[in-house]
């Protein structure tokens, strides 16, 4: 299998002594045409892990390798050859969708005589062609995401990050979100990066599983070796082994402490 | 060859603040060069002989260089300042 992205020893270090370590020495392969999930609680080093990988921030120390290019070296390219769904992103609410998408095509300098035809096909793909003019700030929170997975898709990257692309939607845009997942990998052979906290998400769509934790990657294989290896049951149980997860018995009771005496009264 | 990217940037905000006059946005720029042309060659010049005897045309002769001045500033605010405060404040982007 050939490998699209490879990370080196990658870190990414904040505050004056670089004591908050949002990635820290990450090694890890994804091969091309898979879809790869990368999991951890918030503040894990998820979205810093994506953004480094998309040449947005720089790292520490480290580098990685996407599509062959080093990230350090080949920062615009790298960004030619990624798309990305980042987990607040911007958009435009008083433009069209298809000004949108026009917009963004631009800015990654696809050439005109292709741009109309491949907004025109995005916007079909992903059931907007109807609402193509209207403006965006009349859109539901479902087609915004689908516009914006569409406006990742513009330059036809061969590899596409996604961040956190269910969390802010509601279960029926998140279902149709991830249908949308699983026919890029399925069909337009995409290598997909997906980020989550949500276990569902990635145990419906990802072929394999990334842990990360306080910026160290501590677990990655399928699904059912992540299980295994870590003698649980079910990913969420392996989830919260992997990730240091206790239930905290002093604050259990504490809020028993605060419910008795309301029990006593009621009665 | 590929547009550069501040001339994209700049349609997008175009597009963004002519966002409620979308219907007439393609004949803007000429509705405005038309207005301006009108303002300055026809309504502004009439005005002024119809308001003005020649004395008072001469007053405002000698402070013309000043207004003038004056006009030019606002001008550049109008055309500089305003749309860069703008683009900073990030008007017209929402989070979904």
């Amino acid at each position: 299998m050939k490998s699209v992205i490879k990370i080196e020893d990658l870190s990414k270090y904040y505050g004056k002594g670089k004591e908050i370590k949002a990635v820290d020495r990450l090694n890890l392969e994804v091969y091309e045409g898979e879809t790869f999930g990368l999991l951890g609680p918030n503040g894990s080093g998820k979205t810093t892990t994506v953004r480094l990988l998309n040449g947005i921030i720089k790292p520490t120390s480290g580098t990685a390798k996407v599509n062959g290019l080093d990230i350090l070296e080949n920062e615009d390219e790298v960004k030619r050859v990624t798309g990305m769904l980042a987990e607040s992103p911007g958009l435009y609410e008083k433009l069209s969708g298809y000004e949108f998408l026009e917009f963004m095509g631009a800015l990654y300098d696809v050439p005109g005589g292709i741009l109309p035809d491949r907004i025109d096909e995005l916007l079909k793909l992903f059931s907007l062609d109807d609402r193509r003019d209207h403006l965006i700030e009349g859109y539901s929170s479902g087609m915004k995401q689908k516009l914006l997975i569409a406006a990742a898709l513009i330059h036809d990257p061969p590899i596409v990050f996604l961040d956190e692309p269910t969390s802010t939607l509601d279960p029926r845009a998140a279902h149709m979100v991830k249908e949308l997942i699983e026919e890029l990998s399925d069909n337009a052979g995409k290598t997909i990066f997906l980020c989550s906290h949500l276990l569902s998400v990635v145990e419906e769509l990802c072929d394999r599983v990334g842990i990360i934790c306080n910026g160290r990657l501590i677990a990655v294989g399928t699904i059912e070796e992540i299980i295994s290896r870590s003698g649980a049951n079910t990913l969420e149980e392996a989830f919260i082994a992997l990730t240091g997860g206790t239930v905290d018995n002093e604050l259990l009771a504490w809020r028993e402490n605060i419910a008795q005496p309301q029990v006593a009264r009621d009665s | 060859m590929p547009n550069p990217k501040w001339l994209v940037i700049a349609k997008n905000e175009f597009r963004v603040t002519t966002s409620p006059i979308r219907s007439l946005r393609r004949y803007y720029p000429l509705m405005l060069a038309g207005l301006f042309g009108a303002w300055v060659f026809y309504l502004a010049p009439m005005l002024v002989r119809s308001l003005m005897s020649d004395f008072e045309g001469l007053i405002v002769s000698e402070i013309a260089v000043a207004v003038f001045e004056i006009i030019l500033f606002m001008f550049s605010v109008f055309l500089t300042i305003i749309p860069v405060s703008n683009a900073l404040k990030e008007e017209g982007i929402g989070q979904i």
